[in-house]
């Protein structure tokens, strides 16, 4: 079924583990043998029980933890690379323009409104004022973030808003690639509609998706494929 | 955005840094992009003042080559050019702000002066343009232009910090660099201070080397992280990866030792 042509990133026999040094240099083995690609349009689901390394595969593809084994190749800049010792600076750039993340929990510099933090990804990327703060609305409203808190700093809001905040941060950009650690985690059904219906648009537009869902109904009415790392782990 | 074969605004090459027996700074070898954040960290004593100075053409070293890309010329040691042609560099091309502003101010002139004085440095002599400015800088920085005449040895600590701001970034240097920027600072007044660097940074796409020891302000601020132990560098990498997934010892210690909220 897979499509050579729309394949955007492929991960092969990607390893990860922790070395504790200050626990007597403990190695603690996260995952191995990892291997799997995603095309334009997809939502790959990673399954598996807690613990089993489902977030440390997202951080890793994102850069976010480091590999030294393996290799996870994207399509960036109409070329393949691959992130596994790619220069921080190349990362960096490859975070700007086709990797975006979701993390599970918003990280912000202090004092700053939500309508600003959600529009300064566009305007650092060059995009005019107007243009970029028209966007942050836009996706707010999308959200359901009450417009009375656009002006706030996101910081007192409660879990659920800070967690649409994070969503819409990554999603007022179009990137090709997205990785989603539990989006919908901490929201209510009508919320969770909304998040679902934002996926489901990313995808039709040909965003490929790499997600953690924990709620079976969203992995059920986004997901395309399901990636268990507990059973790649036995099948090595 | 940079790319692999862009060249860099700065590069150090093999630099070490002895004060006679002791190890000022030992084999390092950085290179800045431009619209970059580097940041440095590491406990006190562990080089990381030393080789500021040195890269900022304060403190000649021991040995080894730094690098700026000049805007005509391109790559040039800045310790082999002329005293003139280096002076000329620091009040142009580069800023710096230091821990304590009154190694960067001086303190018997207005504010507005202060910011002022680089300007004229480059060759700037119309008073009123000096004075326009001065006062959009002072704006940006979120001064009260009531205080353009007062002298900053009536300013609070906070103040002192963005005038210095003011008075480096108005020539639009490429690469500035910041010593403990924020560590004097009460926290609302850091974050102020954080949220205005950030965001000069961002629209003027300055280049910069920040040392510090708190690596919250580092997680914020920087793009690059590097850390320093007994003068040499244990690690360098992405700042998230080096704070989420440290591999040197010493960084698992550093990073394991920040205290929660």
């Amino acid at each position: 079924m897979k499509n050579k042509l729309r394949e955007v990133l492929s991960v092969n026999n990607l390893k990860k583990s922790f070395i504790l040094h200050n626990q007597n240099s403990f190695e603690l083995p996260v995952f191995y043998n990892i291997s799997f690609s995603l095309s334009k349009g997809e939502c790959l689901v990673l399954s598996g029980s807690s613990g089993t390394g489902k977030s440390t595969l997202l951080r890793s593809i994102y850069g976010n933890y480091l590999t030294h084994l393996g290799e996870i190749n994207i399509y960036h800049n109409q070329s393949w690379i691959n992130l596994v010792g790619a220069p921080p600076h190349l990362i960096l750039d490859v975070r700007k323009q086709t990797l975006g993340y979701v993390s599970q929990f918003l990280r912000v510099i202090p004092r700053i409104s939500t309508l600003d933090l959600v529009a300064e990804p566009l305007l650092s990327r060059g995009e005019t004022e107007v243009n970029s703060i028209n966007r942050a609305k836009d996706i707010l409203k999308k959200l359901a973030i009450p417009e009375n808190l656009w002006n706030l700093p996101p910081a007192t809001f409660s879990g659920g808003e800070q967690q649409r905040v994070n969503i819409a941060i990554t999603f007022v950009r179009d990137f090709p690639i997205l990785l989603l650690d539990e989006p919908t985690a901490s929201l209510d059904t009508k919320n969770k509609q909304a998040v679902i219906d934002l996926i489901k648009n990313a995808k039709d537009k040909g965003t490929a998706i790499i997600g953690i869902f924990h709620d079976q109904s969203v992995r059920d009415s986004v997901g395309t494929t399901i990636f268990n790392i507990e059973e790649a782990k036995k099948a090595a | 955005m940079t790319s692999n074969k862009e060249t860099p605004l700065l590069r150090v090459t093999e630099l070490s840094h002895y004060y006679g027996d002791q190890v000022g700074c030992e084999e390092i070898n950085l290179e800045v992009y431009n619209g970059e954040i580097l940041g440095i960290v590491g406990e006190s004593g562990s080089g990381k003042t030393t080789l500021l100075k040195i890269i900022s053409g304060l403190l000649p070293p021991t040995q080894g080559t730094i690098e700026f890309d000049k805007r005509i010329e391109g790559p040039s040691d800045i310790y082999q050019m002329s005293e003139p042609e280096r002076r000329l560099l620091m009040r142009t091309d580069w800023g710096i702000i230091y821990q304590n502003p009154k190694d960067g101010l001086r303190m018997n002139v207005s504010a507005g002066a202060n910011v002022g004085e680089r300007l004229m440095a480059v060759g700037a002599r119309n008073y009123s343009y000096i004075r326009a400015e001065s006062n959009d800088w002072l704006n940006k920085v979120e001064m009260d232009l009531g205080r353009i005449d007062h002298f900053p040895k009536t300013f609070s600590g906070g103040m002192l910090q963005r005038l210095q701001i003011a008075r480096n970034l108005i020539t639009k240097p490429r690469l500035v660099f910041m010593d403990e920027p924020t560590s004097g600072l009460d926290v609302s007044v850091q974050a102020r201070l954080l949220d205005l660097v950030r965001g000069l940074v961002n629209q003027l796409g300055i280049s910069c080397v920040i040392v510090s020891h708190d690596l919250g302000v580092m997680r914020l601020l920087s793009h690059r992280l590097m850390v320093m132990k007994s003068g040499k560098v244990v690690e360098q990498g992405l700042t998230d990866q080096v704070l989420d997934d440290p591999q040197a010892p010493y960084t698992q210690l550093l990073v394991s030792s920040i205290l929660p909220i």
